[in-house]
Parts: C-alpha cells; sequence; structure tokens
C-alpha cells in the first residue's frame, strides 16, 4: 500500500513545489490578465481560492455519487454556482472589484487550475485533504499573482496598492499597463523560476495544459491514421 | 443606411481580429495559443474548430439571453447554463459532423472535445451579450443578434489569426538560442510579448480605414 | 433466465437512467441555492447602481448639490436618453448614451444651468478602445463643452473629435445631442 502524504504536505505542496502558475502552468489566462494592480490580483485570487476549496469539498464528498459518465458535466455545474456566488457577493459588496475583474470573474469556471484539481485530486481523496489541497493551490496562485502584479504595477504606474511609491516626476512604463506586459512579466518570472530550480539542481519539465491538449490532439490523430490505415 | 451598417459590421469585425485580439490583447484562450501553436497544422484545425463553435455557441446564447434569462429575471443564472450549453452543442456539433459530414469530421473532430472548456469560447458568448444585448431595445433584436455574430465571427478569425502568425514565430524562435533559464515557456512568452506589442499598432489605424471606405 | 434480466435492467439503470439523475438532481440543487442568494443580494446590488448614477449626477452637477436635494424627471422620450435629475435651483442633469466604436455605448451625463448652459459634463469610455477611444473620457475633451449653449454639437464646435477615434467621438456627441435635444424639447420649457 502507498504511503499518504501527510495533512501538510498536501497543504504545502500548492504553495511551491506544484506551484499552479509557475511550475504547473495552470490557469494563466487570469495571471495575466487582472494583474495590472495588485488590488485586483488579491481580489481575483482570493475568489479563486474561495472556489477552488469550495468545489474541492463537494466534489469529493460527491465522488462515490457521482458516475463517471457525467462526471465532467458535473464538476462544470458545482464549479460555475460557486462562481456565481462570488459573482453576486462581490457585486454586491465589492462593486469595485466586481469591475475591475470582469469577464475574468465568470471565467474561473473554465480555468483549467480548478477543473484540473477537481479530475486529478478531488475525485481521488477525502474531503479533508481536497479542501487542504485547495488552499494550498489557492495560496500559491495568491502569491504568485501578487508578486505578479507587484512588478507590474510598480513599473507601469509607479504604485503598489494605489500608494504612489515613484514620484509623478517619473515617466511611468504604461506598456506594463497593457498585454505585452503581462506575457513579458510572466514569461521573466517563469525564467526566474527555472534559474533557481537549476541553481538548486532540481530541474522539472513544464507542461502546460496546452501541452497536454496538444498531445491529446495527436494521439487522436494517430489513431485516426490507424483506423484509416485498417 | 444600409452602408452605415455594413461600416459597423466590419468595424466590429476587423478590430476583434486585430485591436481586441481575443489571444494576444485580452488573454483569452491562453492555453490552446501556448500548447497547440507549437505546429501549423494543429493551430489551424484548432482555429477552424474555435470559429465554428464560437459562432454557434453566441447563436444560441444570445437569444437565450434575452427571451429567457432577461425576461424571466434569471440574469444569476448565466454562468451554468452558458457554460452547460457550450458543452451539450460541442458534442452535437460532434454527433452531427460524424454522420452528415465525415470529411470535415476528419479535420476537425480531434480539436472540438478540447474546446468546452477552452476560456475564449465561454468568453465570447459572454462579451457578446455584455455588449450588444442593450442595444436591444435601440435598434431592435435583429440588428444586436448580427452584431453579436459578427463579433463572435471576429473573435474567432482573430484566434485563428494569433495562433497562425504565432506558430511561425515560434519556429523561428525555436532555433535561436536563448539563455539556459529562457528555455522553453519563458522565451514563448516573451516573443508573446514582442507579438502582441504589434497588434497594439492596430489600434485606431481599422477605424480610420473603414472610414476611409465607407 | 428472469434473475438475469433482473441484472441486465438494473445495469441499464445504472449506466443510463442514474447518471441523467444525478446530473438534474445537481442541477436543480444549485440553481435552488443561487435563487435563494439572488434573492438576497439583488437589492443591494440594485441600490448600488442607483447610487452610483446618483454620484455620477451630483458630480456634474455645481458644487454643494447632494443627492437629497434631487428629484429624478420621470416619462422623458427622447431617444438615447436614459433619465434625469433637477434641482432646486434650476439646474438639470442628463444621463443620455449612444453607440460608440463597434457598436459599445459612450454613457454622458450632462448638467445645465437654468438658462440651458452646459454646466458640467462628465464622459464614460471605458467600453471603447483603451487609450483610444477612451480618450473621450479625458478632461481635455470633456471640459471643451462646458459653457456650450449654440445647440447641436459636432466635431470642432465645440470640440474636435479625437484624431483616429471618429467613432467614440461621435458617440460622444451623439449622446450629448440626445441630452441637448431632450433639455430643450422636453424639460426647458415644462419648468
Amino acid at each position: 500500500m502507498n504511503e499518504k502524504p501527510s495533512k501538510w504536505k498536501v497543504f504545502t505542496a500548492g504553495i511551491i513545489r506544484e506551484n499552479p502558475v509557475l511550475r504547473l502552468v495552470l490557469g494563466c489566462c487570469s495571471a495575466l490578465a487582472v494583474t495590472t494592480t495588485v488590488s485586483g490580483a488579491l481580489g481575483m485570487g482570493l475568489a479563486m481560492t474561495f472556489v477552488l476549496v469550495c468545489s474541492n469539498i463537494v466534489i469529493s464528498a460527491l465522488r462515490k455519487v457521482i458516475p463517471a459518465k457525467v462526471h465532467l458535466p458535473c464538476y462544470i455545474v458545482i464549479i460555475a454556482t460557486f462562481v456565481t456566488v462570488v459573482q453576486m457577493v462581490l457585486q454586491a459588496f465589492v462593486p469595485d472589484l466586481y469591475k475591475t475583474l470582469g469577464v475574468y470573474l465568470a471565467l474561473i469556471v473554465v480555468n483549467c487550475i480548478i477543473l484540473g484539481r477537481a479530475e486529478m485530486f478531488a475525485c481521488k481523496n477525502t474531503v479533508v485533504d481536497s479542501a487542504l489541497d485547495g488552499l494550498g493551490m489557492g495560496i500559491g496562485y495568491i502569491l504568485t499573482m501578487v508578486l505578479m502584479s507587484s512588478i507590474r504595477e510598480i513599473i507601469g504606474s509607479g504604485t503598489w496598492m494605489g500608494i504612489t511609491l515613484i514620484p509623478e516626476s517619473v515617466d511611468r512604463m504604461t506598456v506594463m499597463n497593457s498585454a505585452p506586459g503581462g506575457f513579458f512579466v510572466f514569461g521573466c518570472l517563469m525564467a526566474g523560476c527555472v534559474w533557481l530550480e537549476r541553481k538548486l539542481n532540481k530541474p522539472i519539465e513544464r507542461k502546460s495544459c496546452g501541452d497536454v491538449m496538444l498531445e491529446k490532439i495527436d494521439a487522436a490523430k494517430d489513431e485516426q491514421k490507424e483506423g484509416a490505415a485498417k | 443606411m444600409m452602408s452605415t451598417h455594413i461600416a459597423t459590421f466590419a468595424t466590429i469585425f476587423f478590430s476583434m481580429i486585430l485591436v481586441n485580439n481575443y489571444v494576444l490583447v485580452q488573454f483569452l484562450g491562453i492555453c490552446p495559443f501556448l500548447g497547440v501553436s507549437k505546429k501549423l497544422d494543429s493551430s489551424a484545425g484548432m482555429g477552424a474548430a474555435v470559429i465554428v463553435v464560437m459562432v454557434i455557441a453566441t447563436a444560441v446564447t444570445f437569444p437565450l439571453q434575452i427571451f429567457l434569462l432577461d425576461a424571466y429575471n434569471l440574469g444569476y443564472l448565466q454562468t451554468i447554463i452558458f457554460i452547460l450549453v457550450i458543452a451539450v452543442l460541442v458534442q452535437l456539433i460532434e454527433i452531427t459532423l460524424k454522420k452528415y459530414v465525415p470529411a470535415l469530421y476528419q479535420s476537425l473532430g480531434v480539436y472540438l472535445p478540447l474546446i468546452t472548456t477552452n476560456c475564449c469560447v465561454l468568453g465570447v458568448t459572454i462579451l457578446a451579450v455584455q455588449d450588444y444585448s442593450a442595444i436591444v431595445a435601440e435598434y431592435g433584436f435583429g440588428l444586436a443578434y448580427a452584431e453579436a455574430l459578427v463579433c463572435a465571427a471576429g473573435a474567432g478569425v482573430g484566434f485563428l489569426v494569433a495562433m497562425l502568425l504565432f506558430c511561425g514565430v515560434r519556429s523561428r524562435v525555436e532555433a535561436a538560442n536563448p539563455p539556459e533559464s529562457f528555455k522553453g515557456l519563458p522565451i514563448t512568452l516573451v516573443s508573446a510579448a514582442i507579438t502582441s506589442m504589434s497588434f497594439m499598432g492596430f489600434g485606431g489605424l481599422v477605424e480610420n480605414i473603414i472610414n476611409a471606405i465607407f | 433466465m428472469a434473475e438475469k434480466q433482473n441484472t441486465e435492467k438494473q445495469s441499464a439503470f445504472k449506466e443510463l437512467v442514474l447518471p441523467v439523475i444525478v446530473l438534474v438532481v445537481i442541477c436543480l440543487v444549485c440553481s435552488a441555492l443561487l435563487a435563494v442568494l439572488n434573492d438576497i443580494t439583488a437589492p443591494i446590488i440594485e441600490e448600488n447602481t442607483q447610487a452610483e448614477t446618483l454620484a455620477a449626477y451630483v458630480s456634474v452637477l455645481p458644487e454643494g448639490t447632494t443627492t437629497d436635494s434631487m428629484t429624478a424627471i420621470d416619462g422623458l422620450t427622447t431617444a438615447n436618453v436614459q433619465g434625469a435629475v433637477k434641482t432646486a435651483n434650476g439646474d438639470v442633469a442628463v444621463k443620455a448614451a449612444a453607440s460608440g466604436y463597434s457598436g459599445k455605448d459612450v454613457t454622458v451625463y450632462v448638467a445645465f444651468s437654468a438658462d440651458g448652459t452646459v454646466s458640467g459634463i462628465s464622459i464614460d469610455g471605458s467600453t471603447q478602445t483603451t487609450g483610444i477611444g477612451s480618450k473621450v473620457s479625458g478632461d481635455s475633451f470633456a471640459s471643451g463643452f462646458i459653457g456650450w449653449n449654440g445647440g447641436e454639437v459636432s466635431s470642432g464646435s465645440p470640440v474636435d473629435s479625437i484624431a483616429g477615434a471618429t467613432y467614440s467621438s461621435n458617440g460622444a456627441f451623439n449622446a450629448i445631442n440626445a441630452a441637448i435635444d431632450c433639455y430643450n424639447n422636453e424639460i426647458k420649457g415644462v419648468q
């Protein structure tokens, strides 16, 4: 029998060892889109963590009830429910944040972090483990988002959480606030992460959900060819 | 009057491709963009499948929002209903193609199952409703619906264009020799930044060209 | 024989009916939950939107105006006009919207003093292309309309269109014209 990882290990996995954004390369869309300000990134991170923890709990609680055939639609409905809960609560109590996050809030539904954790972890593990896994992943996501948005906000707007750090007389590099800045900072952060891994002699192979997608496509194409050959 | 409609449609279509490009400017559909753009044929197939699904999904969700969700104050079910509709539609498209257009199924069938959870499809349905449902009262349902569909088609074509362009950029990057730490995904992201910067130059251009034509 | 049929029936049930039932039950439970939450949050959201609109009216009306001193003007029929308020001093603020770039609305709040002069204006171009069309929200564009009392606005009178953002500028002009029309035809005469 396999030795079960301790609760603490499950919890800390997501923070560094399996950091969802920088190491597992999941959920890049929102990581790029809402990191122009630290407050927006923090809000997104908290919303994401809430959905991640709640959906992990419910999915692992229902893992014996949900038939394999319809597991994906069931997961999607459960996740979408929690996303809508977050949407309504934010719209009612933090309308400014709701406006900043815009469509990316609704897009948490199709964020690969959440569906990925549901399929990789929650559907096989106990409720407590799944909750801890969700919490760890969420914290890892928040930390990365805050780091990335700090770089972008300080360079792009000269502020941090709205507090002016760089005097007005210094010109801002506003490109950091737009799309290219997002890609650039993300690329550099990941390069920094790779550099650290190499220093510590623990390189890993990064496989984004897009790579998995390409693998699936290739496999399906091979199958098709074989079918045609027969 | 007709020419103003055509001008509006043309601006919507081309600005969705160049100015508001979903992948490079709005960060929707980054996962397939980073992964699938490694191969040209897969990029083209994925892009074509996304165009088909985006247009059909918007064609279904837009009236659903106006006549069901808005009419009965069920706006809060939007996310759930849209994602379920997309999931069902993708299945239906797959079955229909398999049965009636096997040739097309051969080329697109592989990509369809991967599209349900592609955030640019859910994104386009939500954004189309957000942007164009307000003008239903002003111009009538027909025109708003047409604008939403043009927007969806433009978004899909924009996705395809971004995939194909980036596929070309990537083949050059792969041949280059970046610093050790940047190898793989980091350098891909940095080159995406540069590609995205080139798209920033289109702002204002589309509008002026269309103004000059009509 | 009968037993075999029975197990077959059972497996068919497990294969086909059970998944559907589970999915439907999950959907129903989720919808019910959301409906309850919606009942709680909807009034708060409604209040927020109203407060926001009122705050926008206050921001264009002369200093010292408070939300309490405004009364809404109902029954306006001018196209594109979404609402209006008046104060005890005879100041009026009108909210109007017109479509700008790629069909998306530019919203304006225009305040008129008692003689029909534009005394304050705020233009919301957040739906327009960032950095180009969104410049209609900028002070340098909006402030040019203040003091205007010459009827219909268009490019050059009193403000030039923003270069490269003709659609967004026209959206702003059309919305302001709707507000001016509404003020002249429906509000000025009545008061």
